[in-house]
């Protein structure tokens, strides 16, 4: 299986100096990188690090100071709409009485306007992106019914029919099983070769060597940037995965 | 037998009562799925009690006719209010609602005192089905309608909205704008049900039938039919039996309602049980 891709050159996406505080609390600390288009990149650190509120900051959800650039605009002016973001806690309501076919149809709803109907080329899309999450037996089936690794597939075939140019993952395999994850690699890569960006955070360090060719390694300030088998040795695991 | 189902209706004053029942029925499911599934129960519940003070000040300042439309101001008023409280500090949701509630309803005890009206509190308290005008049903009408084609217009918003409110802002959706205009439209339903069953039982009413289709349904449009046939055989059933029985109809409707949800919470037990074994 190859490895999630390198940039083709071209930044998608720039973040310089951003900071993130809750009240009195720096959660994230002068953050900077850069990833290019067609880039897919692994976001490492222990639990509470700052991964979650790095995504969450990109994905505009939450307010952050210094800047952060997609497709040359500010992400204050930008159309979300080119950020796909899956949180790991997720707002979505598992017991509402949706089947999983309609809940991946949101990620197409920003085609649309008010007044959302699907198009014949939307219900396409769905049934790829759920075929491509292996997901396309349990199309019918309500959410409530999936297990936990299944509704996080959901989630993913959400974002893949969003098509969006930036993919945001937080902790997008942690209920995914070992067969799955090379599936999701692929999706991924697949994505990658259509100039599409992915950042997942990750904090299973084997995972992130086995499958990624360049990991941003975090514990509040930026530790780490580079091919995951170099930059995440013993020395400096010691400082990432501390807390 | 079948005198028995058509001598309720012999009246004009019951016919209309009738048409009142069956646009409440067709309302109540289409607005009470959202309701649950937003755990805004206790809201509805507030904002029917918070009527009353609406419905006594409208009457003493503007006469029956404007009993439906004070309501709904103060419906909206009310739910105001709550936001204002709940949006601007991190208390909880449902205990500025039991204090905001509970002084509007209290508020309007007092001035249904103090106003010269004819109408009893009883009659608000547990509906007034059989006295309701041409200018009750004509508003009735109108409310319905709104309540109808915005959420048939929108469904699919207000479904991602209600699903997953984080990721319907990312695709575009105004959340903000969808979460209001279902407060709003809660508001008219409660104004539409409380000529039937009154303030204090329109949430029976609104949740309950919707609350009985979820035990056996499993996406949101079928719930939402499922509710609308269970509301109608509720609100004439109870119109039949209270007409024969000789008891309020509001009460007589909210115990079906009741009734309906414990029946068919113990049938849907009893299938999942059989199915269980079968498999």
């Amino acid at each position: 299986m190859p490895n999630a891709t390198a940039p083709t050159g071209e930044s998608l996406l720039s973040v310089a100096h951003l900071s993130v505080t809750y009240g009195t609390v720096l959660a994230l600390d002068d953050i900077s990188f850069a990833i290019g288009a067609g880039e897919v990149v692994a976001l490492v650190g222990a639990n509470g690090a700052g991964k979650s509120t790095l995504l969450k900051a990109l994905a505009g959800q939450i307010r952050h100071t210094g800047e952060v650039i997609i497709h040359g605009h500010s992400c204050h002016h930008l159309d979300r709409h080119v950020v796909g973001y899956i949180p790991q806690v997720s707002s979505t309501n598992h017991t509402f009485p949706i089947r999983v076919r309609d809940v991946v149809l949101g990620g197409r709803r920003r085609f649309g306007r008010m007044g959302f109907r699907p198009r014949r080329a939307d219900l396409e899309v769905v049934e790829s992106c759920l075929d491509r999450v292996g997901l396309s037996d349990l199309a019918e089936r309500p959410l409530s019914q999936l297990s936990g690794g299944q509704q996080q597939r959901v989630m993913l075939a959400r974002a893949l029919a969003q098509e969006a140019d930036i993919l945001l993952l937080d902790e997008a395999a942690s209920g995914v099983d070992e067969q799955r994850i090379g599936a999701l690699i692929e999706a991924f890569n697949s994505l990658a070769t259509q100039g599409k960006s992915v950042l997942i955070s990750s904090h299973n360090v084997p995972f992130v060597k086995r499958h990624f060719s360049r990991c941003i390694g975090l514990n509040t300030s930026l530790l780490v940037d580079g091919d995951p088998k170099e930059v995440l040795g013993a020395d400096t695991l010691e400082g990432l995965l501390s807390k | 037998m079948i005198e028995l189902l058509i001598d309720p209706f012999a009246t004009g004053f019951a016919q209309r009562a009738a048409l009142v029942c069956l646009l409440v029925a067709l309302l109540a499911p289409v607005i009470g799925v959202w309701i649950i599934h937003r755990q805004l129960s206790y809201m509805a519940d507030a904002m029917s009690h918070s009527t009353l003070v609406g419905v006594a000040l409208a009457f003493a300042f503007f006469g029956r006719g404007a009993i439906l439309p004070g309501a709904l101001i103060a419906g909206l008023t009310v739910t105001l209010i709550i936001a204002f409280f709940t949006q601007r500090s991190t208390l909880p949701r449902d205990a500025v609602i039991a204090v905001v509630a509970t002084g509007a309803f209290a508020s309007g005890i007092i001035a249904l005192g103090r106003v010269d009206t004819s109408i009893s509190l009883n009659h608000l308290l547990f509906g007034q089905v059989l006295t309701v005008t041409s200018t009750d049903i004509w508003i009735t009408v109108v409310l319905v309608a709104i309540v109808i084609a915005y959420v048939l217009r929108n469904f699919r918003d207000i479904t991602f909205v209600t699903l997953d409110p984080m990721h319907a802002r990312q695709v575009g959706i105004g959340v903000a704008r969808q979460n209001s205009m279902i407060l709003m439209l809660i508001a008219m339903s409660v104004v539409v049900c409380i000529s039937t069953v009154g303030v204090v039982l329109t949430v029976s009413l609104l949740i309950g039938p919707a609350l009985s289709a979820r035990l056996i349904t499993t996406t949101i449009a079928q719930q939402a039919a499922v509710g609308i046939l269970l509301a109608l055989i509720q609100v004439f059933t109870g119109f039949v039996v209270s007409y024969h029985l000789d008891l309020a109809p509001g009460p007589t409707i909210a115990i079906l309602s009741t009734a309906t949800f414990i029946v068919t919470y113990v049938l849907a037990a009893l299938v999942r049980a059989e199915m269980r074994v079968v498999r």
